[in-house]
């Protein structure tokens, strides 16, 4: 009898619960400030790539807000740490959206989280500008209106590095990146665009260490045994310096020539510091000597007064990224998500970085830039390997082709129907 | 496949990751021979060593006297195992298994975010050791350079392997402890003081995993969640080799370092997994391991 | 006892309603954490169905929450986007592999030594984390597998959109609710009742004529289900999903939840699930070394109250109530 009572009670509560819910829903409360939520991986060997795009946001973030903010709004930025596991970056987004209710999120250190981070956005419809996940795929297949990348990503450099090295006298190439979406569709874009240029190249295998691997002693000798002429590497941060270090012992650096695209970043060539070999191919989204211009000069003057060290190009893009939101919000007039797309969508936004003028892509959402490629030489003066010979890959031969932009609208739409 | 030098240096890589494993693998392994209990915070021990290398090398300048801080870094990680033992294993040896895998899970969660906290203020991601001098370069085997200072692993972990053995083997205290580690109550009735036995062991256990990490830290860095990695591995050669084998251990570690090596060379892609199999099979078919006495004796 | 009865009736009934009515207090994001907090729950109580009735320790739970999760994503991505088949699928995949893995390697604690059977499910564990790593072209590698769709539910009179976070809440509570109630009863039947003396002495239960193994892989497969169904719903929840979830130290997530609440009783997982994820929300927001208080608990809790919360409570309850310790009720809590 008891027990059947109880169970009347408790369905006519879950009806009762049932029935309530669209009455919950609400608005969110506008508040006054323009909050920023960014993610960067803060610990670890990958952490210099946070730590850097965490203080070039602060430094942003309070040259607005010491200048009137963005309308006159005053702009707040947290960070959390994701450790580089995309499942965290999934809770501390959630989070950042239904808790804190930020207009923006920003950042996403490694593109696996970044990918992930990304779908996200897409579900709650909010703005996410990716400062440093590179990954093609992000403004690629997985394209959807929410997402900007407004650094250079894989593919631009995979198309610079390729129609550089195109000129040069290598014909056996290898692939050694690290296992998860950039690594893989930096390599397959570099590989196809190689082959296309130089039809007589011929490829002798890649392989995909564990990001964050401990030891590639096991692969740096397949490389020697492989015998390439040269090696297409996009290793970053304390990855790469652990490969460099590992491998110097084995003169690797001496029979093969090695190409890391993503390599002239700070958090590698300060730590490899003298050890570095000298003209190993290296492009670097930003180096903080290039270009002579007022801004880049505050930019590198203001920075290492406030962190005593330079900028590194993660801390650039971060930097960039923070004053596109202000670019686009400002043109918009708006903060409201979907009028700042069409906005952008409608005509192209060009905003100034310290690395030059930037301007977002209206098609795929990536960043039309150029691409900067050098030759390693150690620096008495720094105290730590600089690049030389400074060579630009214009921006209009290493984006997406009219016809590669219409087929990423096109899938998108499709899926969203 | 290259050619027979190229096999070699891989067979040397292999040996030396073997080294690094087993130096770590034989204080879990002592341990859980005499103590009983599966130390999750041996992996802690071991990064412990490495950051403990990376700032007397760093701050204090040890850096000529790479020696120096191979003997003090394990030593200090030794005292951090002695507190645990006092003050935490001690009051639960006779609880449950699972209460005491908890409790060093405990210290694996606190030592991560200590580390953290200590060593994440100094800007630099990969705390990178350098070796001594004479051991940076490389020496040639058939034409390959070979790194000096893998060589100088290799040759460390075979001391220190003969040292295990001998001490255990044939030292007083190492038969007190091979003797605990079958007969306590006997141990106990003869005046033996098995409380600092244990601690004395587990001590020694905490000094091997920190010898490791100051070992490695030349090749692989120091940074957090390096203990993590390692342990799973660690336990894999323990238990391979019979829980409380160190003979075994170092014959696991052999084995493995040769098939992590080749995995790579071979099926890079599902190269972690052939270690895992190796392990459930070895297991079913001899579970007490390789070396292992029968189960159930301990 | 007929009032200490009313009294308990009446608490249930509390508490349940008060978990129906919870979503309109709690706004989306709490609603989500109580989400996860049912889920861990469920993954805590059919562990604990292992190391507390069964008295094997498996480190390897993970496994099989990653198996159901990577299942139920499939098949959510997949031709037939439908949340049942998905969920079904989670179990019966989790469940086989559970069973095939349980017949294969149980017999070693016959032996005595669970220390053994718990490095190789360990080992297992991490075995599928590798190929969930690895086999990117199916599971998405490191990346993961973003984008999961939570298709709607038609219940006749009115429709379930699973994308709502509100109405997902009600679907996942009904669904774990149902999921606990079976593990209940299934622990109070005659069946848990062998369980228990199985744990407490082989030797006389296979003395009793038991065959000792049988129950144990039952008892693994069960528990394997249910993780399986765990995993499932929490994919369709955060509709993510990413090697991370396999990797061992979800596994000793699960295992210090359980702990943390008290395995022996029914109840202490489903609490410490609520009071280890409460304190992780809490503490993350305000510092990024929690982990570290997290281990300091824990090493507390097995220090001075090995029995976990729940187990501490009884004991307090005990000692409060000399005069008439009544062993019937303390036995049902079991």
């Amino acid at each position: 009898m008891k027990l059947k009572k109880l169970i009347h009670v408790l369905m006519i509560a879950l009806l009762m619960g049932a029935f309530a819910i669209p009455a919950m829903s609400g608005p969110a409360v506008a508040s006054d400030e323009i909050k920023i939520g960014t993610l960067f991986v803060m610990t670890g060997k990958l952490g210099g790539y946070g730590k850097s795009g965490w203080q070039a946001v602060q430094l942003a973030v309070d040259e607005i807000n010491a200048s009137g903010g963005i309308m006159g709004r005053k702009v707040v930025a947290f960070n959390e740490d994701t450790k580089a596991k995309p499942e965290i970056g999934v809770q501390i987004t959630k989070k950042y959206i239904l808790k804190e209710k930020v207009d923006f999120i920003l950042g996403p250190t490694a593109s696996s989280v970044g990918l992930a981070v990304s779908d996200v956005c897409r579900q709650y419809k909010k703005i996410m500008v990716s400062t440093q996940s590179a990954t093609d795929v992000m403004t690629g297949p997985q394209f959807h209106r929410y997402v900007f990348q407004v650094l250079s990503n894989a593919l631009q450099h995979a198309r610079s590095g390729a129609s550089l090295m195109a000129d040069l006298p290598y014909k056996k190439w290898m692939g050694l990146g690290p296992d998860y979406s950039y690594g893989h569709s930096s390599w397959d874009s570099f590989q196809k665009k190689i082959q296309e240029l130089r039809p007589d190249v011929t490829i002798v295998g890649a392989l995909f260490p564990k990001l964050m691997t401990a030891d590639y002693t096991p692969y740096i000798n397949k490389i020697i045994e492989a015998k390439p002429d040269a090696v297409w590497c996009p290793l970053w941060g304390g990855d790469a310096v652990t490969f460099i270090k590992q491998a110097l012992p084995f003169g690797v650096f001496d029979k093969i020539k090695f190409v890391f695209p993503v390599g002239a970043s700070m958090e590698v060539l300060v730590p490899v510091g003298k050890a570095m070999p000298e003209d190993i191919y290296m492009s670097a989204r930003y180096f903080f000597t290039s270009p002579n211009s007022p801004m880049n000069r505050k930019f590198v003057k203001d920075y290492y007064a406030r962190f005593k060290e330079y900028p590194s190009y993660m801390a650039e893009e971060s930097y960039a990224g923070v004053y596109f939101l202000k670019a686009a919000v400002e043109r918009a007039g708006t903060t409201d998500t979907e009028k700042i797309i069409d906005n952008i969508e409608k005509f192209p936004l060009a905003w100034e970085t310290p690395e030059g003028w930037k301007i977002m892509g209206p098609g795929d959402h990536l960043v039309i830039e150029d691409v900067v490629w050098g030759k390693t030489t150690y620096s008495e003066k720094y105290g730590f390997a600089i690049l030389k010979n400074l060579i630009s890959i214009q921006a209009e031969e290493i984006g997406r082709t009219p016809e590669e932009i219409k087929a990423i609208r096109d899938n998108y739409e499709k899926k969203n129907k | 496949m290259g050619d027979l030098a190229g096999i070699t240096i891989q067979i040397l890589n292999g040996i030396t990751f073997a080294m690094f494993l087993y130096l770590i693998a034989a204080g879990l392994s002592i341990v859980f021979g005499v103590i009983d209990i599966v130390n999750f915070a041996h992996g802690s021990f071991y990064m412990l060593g490495a950051f403990i290398a990376y700032s007397l090398v760093h701050l204090l300048n040890f850096n000529g006297d790479f020696y120096v801080t191979l003997m003090l870094a394990p030593i200090a990680v030794g005292i951090v195992g002695i507190i645990m033992e006092v003050f935490l294993l001690r009051p639960i040896y006779k609880a449950p298994h699972f209460l005491q895998l908890l409790l060093t899970y405990g210290v694996v969660l606190i030592v991560q975010d200590v580390i953290m906290f200590f060593w994440s203020g100094h800007g630099e991601f990969v705390k990178s050791v350098p070796p001594p001098k004479i051991l940076a370069g490389s020496i040639n085997i058939f034409g390959h350079p070979f790194p000096t200072y893998y060589l100088f692993t290799i040759i460390c972990g075979i001391i220190l392997a003969t040292l295990i053995w001998w001490f255990l083997e044939k030292s007083k205290w190492g038969s007190l402890i091979r003797a605990a580690a079958s007969q306590k109550e006997m141990l106990n009735a003869l005046g033996v003081n098995v409380k600092l036995l244990y601690t004395m062991v587990f001590a020694l256990g905490a000094f091997l995993g920190g010898l490791g990490g100051v070992l490695a830290a030349p090749v692989r860095a120091a940074y957090p969640g390096m203990g993590m990695e390692v342990i799973v591995e660690c336990f894999i050669v323990v238990v391979l080799g019979g829980l409380g084998s160190v003979r075994g251990a170092f014959v696991a570690a052999l084995i493995i370092g040769q098939l992590e090596v080749f995995g790579i060379e071979f099926l890079e892609e599902f190269s972690m997994v052939f270690i895992y199999l190796l392990m459930i099979g070895v297991l079913l078919y001899k579970p007490s391991g390789l070396f292992g006495k029968k189960v159930g004796q301990y | 006892m007929g009032n200490s009865k009313t009294l308990k009736i009446f608490a249930a009934v509390i508490f349940t309603i008060a978990i129906i009515i919870l979503p309109h207090f709690a706004g989306e994001y709490y609603t989500t954490l109580a989400i996860k907090v049912y889920i861990m729950a469920l993954l805590a109580c059919s562990f604990n169905l292992l190391l507390g009735y069964t008295g094997i320790l498996s480190f390897g739970q993970a496994a099989y929450y990653g198996i159901g999760a990577y299942t139920c994503a499939l098949v959510l991505k997949g031709a037939v986007p439908n949340i049942w088949l998905g969920l079904l699928a989670a179990m019966v995949a989790s469940g086989i592999i559970a069973f095939l893995f349980g017949s294969l390697c149980l017999r070693l604690t016959e032996a005595g030594h669970t220390v053994y059977f718990a490095m190789l499910t360990l080992a297992f564990g991490q075995i599928v984390y590798t190929v969930a790593f690895k086999w990117d072209s199916v599971t998405g590698g490191d990346n993961g597998m973003a984008g999961i769709p939570a298709p709607n539910i038609d219940l006749g009179f009115m429709t379930l959109h699973l994308e709502n976070v509100y109405h997902f809440y009600f679907f996942a509570i009904v669904i774990i609710a149902v999921a606990l109630a079976i593990l209940y009863l299934l622990v109070h039947s005659s069946f848990g009742a062998t369980l228990q003396a199985i744990r407490e002495n082989h030797e006389r239960a296979k003395f009793m004529g038991q065959n000792i193994r049988t129950f144990q892989v039952i008892s693994f497969t069960v528990a394997g289900i249910f993780c399986g169904l765990a995993g499932g719903i929490f994919v369709a929840v955060e509709k993510f999903v990413s090697p991370e979830l396999v990797y061992w130290s979800k596994s000793a997530e699960i295992i210090m939840v359980s702990i943390l609440g008290g395995i022996y009783t029914f109840v202490g997982p489903l609490v410490g699930a609520a009071v280890m994820l409460l304190i992780e929300d809490y503490l993350s927001s305000y510092t990024s070394y929690w982990s570290v208080f997290l281990g300091s608990v824990l090493i507390i809790f097995v220090l001075f109250m090995p029995d976990g919360i729940v187990g501490q409570l009884q004991q307090l309850k005990q000692r409060y109530s000399k005069t008439r310790i009544d062993t019937s009720l303390c036995r049902s809590d079991e």
